[in-house]
């Protein structure tokens, strides 16, 4: 597998790189030295392992099967400190939503059978389907079914966090670009970009928790995802999943050590500013896709693939990156300003070191990129 | 040091180090070798005390040399220096020069500033300064841009950590958002010229047919950023409270340089690219820049902080040179005089004002007084720079909104006649804030009578030379249409800068 559709390679490699990538990151989270037993472990690979069946499967029955495995896993995964009341009532939401989203899926899948005659995506030519479709964006996090993300999100730790944001999305987002696409209804997908663009935007604006902001970013981020699946562009989505990914992968590589979880307030972010300040700088414009970072070279394919589906589009999506842009920033300002300057050096975690590597290589591939 | 620092000396005038291209890359270069000997130690938990500063003085005082001695060679041969992406002609020579210029000048004036993790703070600022020079060089539009953005960066962390007052935080989330909001509007007119044009390359753009509608439409959104950075009213209120809040130093950048970037976007991009958008949205822009001038100077009157009271009368003046950037090329080139009179002239009242809030802790108005009697030196080098800021006959000032307004008033006499009230009502704001913190009975609260200490006269030494002999020569270039003098005149000012570094 190597990166690169454009140049010789094919749009699965490249979302099985992601994929791999994006499991090692949320490894080092999990093992840099807050280990919750051998089950959180055992669960996080169940995920990733369906995760990857799912990439490399055409069959519905198996497609299935291994969605609800990694939706399982999950479930477990959040309600895994049983004896926390949010995380518990975290897990309860997440079963009931996914298990009806699972019969969609079943409804769906069914309904593709029952007009081609067999089990096998490819075959024939399946009309659109809205279960499928609301499926999709439901396990995506997209607009109009992001509401169970945040309360979610929250009391998680952060290896559960990392891998529910990060390579448990990863086998969805092919699915939704090239494995279901036939099924995924178009206009809906179109509707679903800008809502998660404006929900993401404004919804992010009034989190203060790390854990709400980067649901939330994850919602704008899914609505820009949407664009370039509406622009039918798979490899844009894998460029643009893969700055995503860096970016979140990068911002809670530097706050895992120094805050203890997910749902600490922003305030509590002060320590971060005197241990690596530049780094989280870094991440912060990362994600907020300012130059001359990654996700800027993100945002600039973003909006030329998106300018084939109309410049009004194009138009809202780089306004509505404007609040987010201010958001992440305020992660910045809680955690260089707030609380008097930094007073010690900074401090290098091994997986400091790990998220500086990989921040800086996604640079330079992002530069090749644009400049090739 | 002092040995080193005469061999790259005598080697630069020597024509040895002369880097046709690569003077754009050595700033930045330098600030990351700066980076690169300083962060490893500092992790490794060593707490330096003056050894950033003093560094960070050579490296800039080396820097000043090297890109000086290709700006300079390449006004005396007259040559423009072309590499891949970058040029060194007569737009961006100046604005270069007075960026190694005022380089030393910034952190000279750090040294006795900034006591707490100066390696962080030089860093930074070394960044800032060396990204300046690039910025002023590149001829691709994307690359302007992302420079542009970049420079930001920098510049939020010195205002919302260094700054000495709690206020600072909201100051530099103010400044990133007029930035980042501004410059969101840019992004799809690059976007549109890298995809249907094909480049962004200004020698290229200048040449492609764009429709009206096209020029008209990129021309507005394009100048939104560089307004906002200019800056010009409404999307000026940024400005203010980052001069107050920002330390000294990164106040003379913002002020003297900073803002430079906005008007040299409109002259090297803007302008030559889309001239239809230009005379499209030149009334409205114009009279927006007049209504600037005369906001900036009515509010620069009523106030009573000092740095407060310079960072309006910035507005103004800046505004000035924005309504000349879209008057023809006369007005244009007056902007451009102005922007660097500007540059000294900013640089130094902020350094003075950096003096006064050293000594008594504050900037209002009404605790000081009498001040030339107990510091007759600050005084005349302030009253000098003072001169420069209401344009007084050669002074920097007076050279550049003559030729500026001389310009603006072979396209519309009213214009000039509006925008020339500015000299009037910077003579007021400027001379009442002289006539009281210098003049009349010491205020009780002026406790220490103490004059300029080297540093401080170095800095202000160095920004009064260069007020003084670019409104002197700036007559010659006037007449003659000769804008050497205005590299020879900034010369001199660095070759005074030795004097007062050895003494």
């Amino acid at each position: 597998m190597y990166w690169g559709a454009p140049h010789g390679g094919t749009t699965l490699a490249d979302f099985t790189f992601l994929l791999v990538v994006a499991t090692a990151g949320v490894a080092g989270v999990v093992l840099q030295g807050r280990p919750h037993g051998v089950e959180q472990l055992l669960l996080g690979g169940i995920a990733v392992g369906a995760g990857w069946a799912t990439l490399h499967t055409d069959h519905l029955v198996v497609l299935y099967l291994n969605l609800e495995l990694q939706a399982l896993a999950l479930y477990t995964l959040v309600g895994y400190h049983r004896h926390h009341t949010p995380a518990m009532d975290a897990a309860l939401r997440y079963l009931l939503a996914g298990s009806l989203v699972s019969g969609f899926t079943l409804y769906g899948f069914v309904g593709v059978y029952l007009h081609t005659g067999g089990f096998t995506l490819g075959e024939g030519t399946p009309p659109e389907s809205p279960w499928i479709t609301a499926m999709v964006l439901f396990k995506l996090g997209a607009f109009p079914f992001w509401f169970w993300t945040p309360p979610v999100y929250d009391p998680l730790d952060w290896g559960t966090l990392a891998l529910v944001v990060g390579p448990a999305k990863v086998n969805l987002w092919w699915l939704a670009t090239v494995g279901l696409a036939p099924v995924v209804g178009t206009t809906t997908v179109a509707v679903a970009a800008v809502g998660s663009v404006v929900v993401g935007a404004v919804g992010g604006y009034f989190q203060v928790t790390a854990a709400g902001v980067l649901a939330y970013s994850g919602v704008i981020n899914a609505g820009y995802l949407l664009v370039l699946t509406w622009a039918g562009t798979p490899w844009g989505v894998a460029y643009y999943l893969g700055v995503y990914l860096v970016g979140t992968a990068l911002v809670v590589a530097v706050a895992s050590p120094m805050v203890a979880t997910g749902v600490a307030h922003l305030s509590g972010w002060v320590a971060l500013g005197a241990a690596t300040p530049l780094l989280l700088y870094y991440g912060v414009l990362n994600l907020g896709g300012l130059p001359v970072w990654p996700g800027f070279f993100g945002k600039i394919w973003l909006v030329t693939w998106g300018v084939t589906l109309g410049w009004g589009l194009v138009v809202v999506v780089v306004a509505a990156s404007i609040l987010p842009a201010v958001y992440y920033v305020g992660l910045a300002v809680a955690a260089l300003f707030e609380g008097g300057r930094p007073g010690r050096p900074g401090r290098w975690s091994p997986l400091t070191g790990v998220a500086l590597t990989l921040g800086g290589t996604a640079l330079v591939a992002s530069v090749t990129v644009f400049v090739t | 040091m002092g040995w080193v620092y005469l061999g790259v000396a005598v080697a630069a005038w020597a024509g040895v180090w002369w880097i046709p291209t690569g003077v754009v890359y050595f700033p930045v270069g330098a600030a990351l070798v700066y980076v690169g000997i300083f962060t490893p130690a500092v992790l490794g938990g060593w707490t330096p005390r003056s050894a950033p500063g003093v560094v960070a003085l050579w490296l800039t005082l080396v820097t000043t040399l090297l890109v000086g001695t290709a700006g300079v060679t390449q006004v005396v041969w007259s040559t423009t220096v072309v590499g891949s992406g970058w040029v060194l002609d007569e737009v961006s020579t100046p604005f270069v020069l007075l960026t190694v210029g005022l380089a030393p000048v910034v952190v000279l004036a750090s040294l006795d500033g900034v006591r707490g993790n100066q390696h962080w703070y030089y860093g930074l600022l070394l960044v800032l300064l060396g990204l300046l020079v690039p910025v002023f060089c590149v001829t691709h539009f994307l690359v302007f841009y992302v420079l542009f953005e970049v420079l930001g960066f920098p510049m939020f962390l010195l205002v919302g950590v260094y700054g000495p007052r709690t206020q600072r935080v909201d100051a530099a989330y103010k400044f990133f958002i007029y930035t980042f909001v501004g410059s969101a509007a840019v992004l799809p007119v690059l976007v549109y010229l890298y995809t249907r044009v094909g480049t962004t390359e200004v020698s290229h753009l200048v040449r492609y047919q764009f429709t009206d509608l096209e020029q008209t439409l990129f021309f507005g959104l394009g100048a939104l950023p560089f307004a906002v950075k200019i800056p010009v009213m409404p999307v000026h209120l940024w400005l203010p409270e980052a001069h107050v809040e920002a330390p000294t130093p990164v106040s003379m950048v913002l002020a003297a340089l900073l803002l430079k970037t906005g008007g040299y976007a409109f002259v090297r991009f803007l302008v030559p690219v889309w001239p239809w958008g230009a005379y499209v949205w030149g009334p409205a822009a114009t009279t927006v820049g007049v209504l600037s001038v005369l906001w900036g100077s009515v509010y620069a009157l009523v106030q009573v902080d000092t740095k407060r009271m310079i960072a309006y009368a910035s507005v103004a003046h800046m505004s000035l040179v924005f309504v000349g950037l879209l008057s023809g090329p006369a007005a244009t080139a007056g902007g451009v005089y102005l922007m660097l009179a500007h540059g000294w002239i900013s640089a130094g009242l902020f350094a003075g004002i950096g003096v006064l809030y050293d000594r008594y802790h504050t900037r209002t108005i009404r605790y000081l007084g009498g001040l030339a009697g107990v510091m007759p030196v600050f005084g005349v080098l302030f009253f000098v720079c003072t001169l420069g800021n209401f344009s007084f006959p050669f002074t920097a000032g007076f050279t550049g909104e003559f030729l500026l307004l001389s310009g603006i008033a072979q396209y519309n006499l009213g214009v000039a006649l509006a925008g020339g009230s500015t000299v009037l009502l910077s003579l007021a704001y400027s001379v009442w804030l002289y006539n009281r913190v210098f003049y009349g009975v010491v205020n009780p609260t002026v406790v220490v009578h103490q004059d300029l200490t080297s540093i401080e006269l170095a800095v202000l030494g160095w920004c009064t030379v260069g007020v003084i002999l670019l409104g002197w020569t700036g007559g010659y270039w006037g007449v003659y249409a000769n804008y050497d003098e205005v590299v020879y005149t900034t010369l001199v000012g660095w070759l005074s800068c030795l004097f007062w570094v050895g003494y």
